[in-house]
């Protein structure tokens, strides 16, 4: 057939290109003196693929590198396309060779079910509705509604303001008769009626839930495709598809998403999504208190989702034209849909629960640590009175300011703090929308700003606090303008 | 154009449902290149675009593989 005539002079010249390849390794092998663990025949290989590793520890042990290295360059002079691509197209001859002698294969036919749920996700008009619902269900219903409701209702109302707060209260109290002491330890601000109550009674539940949700959305193959549908979009900002994974990673912790963005192939990369988990992103607990705080009121939650929806698009779109770099690609192997199983999801939700709590808990205490002492010593009143005059410019009462202050220690202690507020009546609807798009643009928690550092330099961390932090005030106050003079009520 | 084609289409070029044979891995940059092959994109392995948007994603052997298209401009193939 005269169609397939160029592929066959293709791998024509490629077969005789690899005779080249051939001389070169043998020559190669017979120069090499170390013993190196691996055949000299795969030294030899690697090298001519440019191997880094391999290349580096043969330039240090060999005395007779540079005569290798000329048979490299020969080689790769004589060939007119890369060795590594030669080597690999030989390699997967043999591969094929091998196999067609030893396997027999069996079509195997799909079941139409897996092909249609197959097809409906990866299309965009059937795969967006798809995300949506799955959002819907799985975050909202599942860990807004029951994470966040149920279960917070349950264990903090039922167990700890019922039982463990008054009981360490009275036993604290009885015991110590230093008043700073039963401070630090217990009543309003403890370490234990504070620290450990936020940390388990409400933001394990809802970091539990989102886990859970998590989990199972990453064992039935889904995350590939949700990659494909926003790749373009991602484009924009400066990310590609693939950088899905951390920031839906980041709606459950911001702290292991910003760990998880070592995965992204470009510094640039990086960089972006780690700015954006830090600006835009609410992590599963403040995610959870907010939801919880909005919940009676669509329209209230319609503003937030759609004015944090806007920053994440606007600052991406901004980051991506001011860093310079190249363009990110995006390809990825997309897997069957399969069901998940109960084993793996339990698996990976408990050891995530298990990392976030143990990361947590000693940021708990050292927050409720730093309240008292900022209590004790009145500095903390110092700091709400200072903020007093942007809390009043973003239409808030005062008293959000303690919940700002929370919000340094941690995002979701912030997010509680507000959760409190809203409980005693002193925040309408738009104060309400106000104060929650704040905190959740405001500054990264420490546990996630310590990351920051560690993962992209103290600089780079230091530059994108330096933006979040007034670029949050701002926003508050520009959309409490835009609200009260909209004369919107929620 | 005709000669680092030799014969064949670009990949993008082909429309949804179509099959082909990789003819060539046309990358510019040894890094596309590795990408490629470490996703089992070879010449001679018969190759099917299931859709072109919002991503190109196609079939390679039992591999689905979604990518976009700058990276899928790479791939020379032979309609059959």
């Amino acid at each position: 057939m005269i169609r397939k005539e160029p592929l066959e002079y293709h791998n024509f010249n490629i077969h005789r290109n690899f005779n080249e390849i051939e001389k070169a390794a043998r020559d190669i092998e017979a120069l090499l003196k170390s013993d190196y663990r691996l055949s000299k025949r795969s030294i030899a290989l690697l090298l001519l693929q440019e191997d880094e590793e391999i290349t580096a520890l043969v330039r240090q042990r060999e005395k007779d590198f540079d005569v290798i290295n000329k048979i490299i360059h020969r080689t790769r002079e004589s060939c007119p396309e890369p060795l590594q691509y030669l080597i690999t197209l030989e390699r997967q001859r043999k591969v094929e060779r091998i196999l067609k002698e030893v396997i027999k294969t069996q079509g195997k036919k799909e079941s139409s079910l897996e092909r249609w749920l197959d097809s409906i996700t990866i299309k965009p008009l059937t795969g967006i509705p798809i995300l949506l619902l799955v959002l819907y269900f799985g975050l909202y219903k599942f860990v807004g509604q029951f994470g966040a409701g149920t279960v917070v209702d349950f264990i903090e109302g039922n167990i700890f303001e019922t039982y463990i707060n008054p009981w360490i209260n009275h036993v604290v109290v009885s015991l110590i008769p230093y008043k700073p002491l039963q401070q630090l330890l217990a009543l309003d601000y403890g370490i234990i009626t504070l620290g450990i109550r936020y940390a388990v009674a409400i933001i394990l539940p809802i970091v539990g839930t989102f886990f859970l949700v998590f989990s199972i959305i990453e064992d039935s193959g889904y995350l590939p495709r949700l990659a494909l549908l926003v790749d373009r979009v991602f484009k924009t900002i400066g990310l590609n598809g693939r950088a899905v994974i951390p920031m839906t990673l980041g709606f459950g912790c911001d702290t292991m998403a910003t760990l998880v963005s070592r995965t992204l192939e470009t510094k640039r990369e990086r960089i972006i999504a780690t700015l954006l988990l830090a600006l835009a992103i609410p992590c599963s607990a403040q995610l959870g208190v907010i939801l919880a705080l909005l919940s009676g009121r669509p329209y209230a939650m319609g503003i937030w989702v759609g004015f944090i929806l806007l920053v994440f698009l606007f600052i991406g779109y901004l980051t991506a034209r001011i860093l310079p770099g190249e363009r990110p690609d995006f390809y990825m192997e997309v897997p069957p849909l399969r069901m998940p199983k109960i084993s793996n999801v339990l698996e990976k939700t408990f050891s995530r629960m298990q990392w976030y709590f143990l990361e947590i808990v000693p940021m708990f205490i050292l927050a409720s640590i730093l309240i008292w002492f900022g209590k004790m010593t009145g500095l903390f009143d110092i700091l709400v009175h200072a903020i007093a005059p942007v809390m009043k410019a973003m239409g808030l009462p005062e008293k959000a300011a303690e919940a700002f202050l929370f919000g340094f220690f941690r995002r979701d202690y912030g997010a509680a703090g507000l959760y409190d507020l809203q409980k005693s009546g002193a925040l309408n609807g738009v104060q309400m929308v106000v104060a929650s798009a704040t905190l959740t643009l405001f500054v990264p928690c420490i546990a996630q700003f310590s990351i920051m550092v560690k993962e992209r330099g103290i600089k780079t961390a230091l530059a994108i606090v330096g933006f979040i932090i007034p670029f949050a005030f701002i926003s508050g106050v520009a959309l409490n303008w835009i609200l009260t003079t909209l004369g919107v009520a929620l | 154009m005709m000669a680092v084609r030799d014969g064949g289409v670009f990949l993008t070029e082909l429309k949804a449902g179509e099959k082909a044979t990789i003819l060539k891995i046309n990358a510019k940059d040894r890094k596309t290149l590795n990408k490629l092959m470490a996703l089992g994109v070879l010449p001679g392995m018969q190759v099917t675009l299931m859709q072109k948007f919002p991503s190109l994603v196609f079939k390679v052997g039992n591999t689905r593989i979604a990518a976009d298209e700058a990276i899928s401009k790479n791939i020379l193939v032979l309609k059959n």
